[in-house]
């Protein structure tokens, strides 16, 4: 298709100029009027869109907070594994150095008042999981907490050449038999490579009776462990309607799920979402007060049959209320911000007895915060280490009325995710 | 000109008798200006009365130079007013895009039948451009009928001079296609 060129707009000119339009009745009498009152000018408040500013500053503190609370928990972690010792809150502890000799097997162990020498084989190699282990503190004289763990030194193992000693873990006991009671819930494992300067820990079997060594077992729980953040794509079919009216059509929204686990319960959850909401309305319900200027005088709306696209911005507080070793039951309360990006109405209307359908399509800007309270219940399953597949019923209830015809849309729908998880 | 030069005094004075013969001498041209924008015709008569109060408001600040040059300088000076009338009014409804026909009753009727063909074709060609959407209908009348610069319809809409070349290349696209289809509809009529 060829665009337009000068001689059409030349003609288009000519047409502005002259066209047959009926001019009407003069109307003086009343501009007179009009110009005998006191002129007042309305000022046209030029306002600036805040909602842009506000929507992005509100994805920027999102975005620092989650990563933030992401980034503290790696670090933690990474503090965790580099560093190895803390002091045991039992006076009974005692405390306990060991050094390796780099070049031999031998271990050397030093107490706080003697040193043990222990010889490579009576290193024990033991096939329960870690669990377990202490947290570190730098103090000089840590508790070495052992718990019972497998390792890769084991005497008569070959190592690959050049290959250190790899991962141990401790619980330790006191002297009376209890356990040490600080004994963290967090598990972590050491790697010897990263403390060549500093003495070694290694698991053994010591045959001191300063020092009594016993393996605790600790229950792991898989959805329990998943603190942190987790990102996931959710989306399902969508039911719109306003008041307490038909349902129309099926509508959708898709989109990321972003959440951050604070413990086993509780968690937070946003993300974002593109959606189309379907409804239907009879035209007493729909308010002409933004399109009464945009139609013929006297024109009736008799019904109306629209869809709107928008962006979806969820804020929800989630709580596990049940949780079991591969899944949980939980529910979810919060509130929707959108930004609403095109609608498109078809209208049945009615002029001088005479009804005609009519289509309307707006495209909108427009952002509205906390525009829908929503609510929702569901089932998670986990699928793998870090992998959940959710499926989640839930009710959306108008907070402001929004769309051209400033309705009230309720929505119900299932969200089905897939969610991978990034906590320890 | 020496009467209309008299007539541009006496409403710089607030005279209501010569503000009387402006608006009767230049409301069609206004309203034709005015439709041009806004698609209603009762809602572009209110708009061209709203634009002739701001024209006998501020009539003291209408400059000229030639008196040979003052007809055209006044027309010119109608045309901006009432063309910022509109987008003001369109701005108020947030472009919202009209739903509706146009009624017959808003054309003239002519009866000299050499000029019916081309005054057919000349309505036609506004009613292809009153069906754009309100922001391309608004950029394609500042540029295309009125002489705008893009850095002026820009500056009064309030947008980038980059969104202004793009809606007005959209609806030279889109009004061919009316075009297109008012070419089709003739031909099949006949």
């Amino acid at each position: 298709m060829e665009p337009l060129d000068h001689d059409m707009d030349d003609l288009l000119r000519k047409a502005a100029a002259d066209y047959p339009l009926n001019e009407g009745e003069s109307d003086w009498d009343k501009l007179s009027a009009r110009l005998s009152e006191i002129p007042v000018e309305p000022e046209v408040a030029q306002r600036k869109n805040f909602r842009y500013y506000f929507l992005l500053i509100f994805a920027l503190v999102l975005f620092l907070v989650l990563g933030g609370l992401f980034y503290y928990d790696r670090h933690r972690n990474e503090l965790m594994n580099e560093t190895k010792y803390t002091r045991s809150t039992s006076d009974s502890i005692q405390a306990q150095v060991f050094e390796k000799n780099s070049n031999k097997n031998d271990i050397t162990v030093q107490s706080n008042d003697k040193i043990i020498s222990q010889k490579s084989t009576d290193l024990v190699e033991s096939k329960v999981p870690i669990r377990r282990i202490i947290q570190s503190s730098g103090d000089k004289f840590p508790t070495i907490v052992k718990s019972p763990g497998s390792i890769k030194n084991s005497p008569g193992k070959e190592r690959p050449p050049g290959e250190t000693t790899d991962y141990f873990s401790f619980i330790a006991e006191n002297k009376s038999g209890g356990t040490d009671k600080a004994i963290t819930e967090s598990a972590y494992v050491l790697k010897s490579s990263r403390v060549k300067a500093l003495p070694v820990i290694l698991q053994y079997a010591i045959p001191e009776p300063a020092l009594r060594l016993t393996p605790i077992r600790i229950q792991s729980n898989h959805l329990q462990s998943q603190k942190g953040l987790y990102i996931g794509f959710n989306g399902g079919p969508e039911l719109s309607k306003v008041g307490s009216q038909t349902i129309a059509r099926t509508g959708y929204h898709v989109g990321v799920l972003l959440g951050y686990r604070f413990n086993t319960k509780l968690s937070v959850e946003s993300g974002i979402m593109v959606g189309k909401k379907k409804y239907y309305s009879m035209g007493e319900f729909f308010s002409m007060s933004k399109i009464a200027s945009t139609m013929p005088l006297g024109m009736e709306i008799v019904n109306v049959d629209g869809q709107s696209s928008q962006l979806e911005i969820p804020l929800t507080l989630k709580y596990d209320f049940l949780q079991r070793t591969q899944s949980r039951f939980f529910f979810t309360a919060g509130v929707v911000s959108y930004v609403y990006l095109q609608e498109k109405n078809h209208y049945q209307t009615k002029l001088n007895g005479v009804e005609e359908n009519q289509m309307g399509m707006y495209k909108e800007d427009h952002f509205s915060l906390t525009s829908e309270l929503q609510i929702s219940g569901g089932y998670e399953h986990t699928l793998g280490k870090s992998v959940r597949f959710r499926i989640e019923p839930y009710k959306k209830i108008p907070l402001k009325k929004s769309g051209m015809g400033s309705m009230s849309v309720f929505s119900s729908g299932v969200n089905i995710a897939l969610i991978r998880s990034f906590g320890k | 000109m020496d009467d209309l030069l008299n007539i541009v005094k006496g409403c710089i004075s607030n005279d209501h008798k010569y503000q009387k013969m402006i608006y009767e001498k230049y409301r069609g041209f206004a309203l034709k200006t005015v439709f041009r924008y806004i698609y209603i015709y009762e809602r572009a008569t209110d708009v061209m009365n709203d634009g002739f109060v701001k024209l006998f408001q501020h009539f003291s600040s209408f400059k000229w130079q030639e008196v040979d040059d003052l007809e055209k300088m006044l027309m010119g000076w109608i045309r901006r007013i009432m063309i910022n009338t509109a987008i003001d009014e369109l701005r108020k409804a947030k472009m919202v895009p009209e739903i509706g026909g146009i009624p017959e009753y808003v054309w003239e009727v002519t009866d000299n039948s050499q000029q019916a063909d081309q005054l057919m074709l000349y309505k036609d060609l506004i009613i292809c451009i009153k069906r754009l959407p309100p922001q391309y209908r608004v950029v394609f009348n500042m540029y295309v009928i009125d002489g705008y610069s893009h850095y002026e319809i820009a500056d009064t809409m309030q947008f980038s001079v980059g969104n202004s070349k793009s809606t007005l290349s959209r609806a030279r696209a889109l009004l061919q296609k009316f075009i297109k289809q008012e070419e089709g509809a003739i031909v099949w009529s006949l």
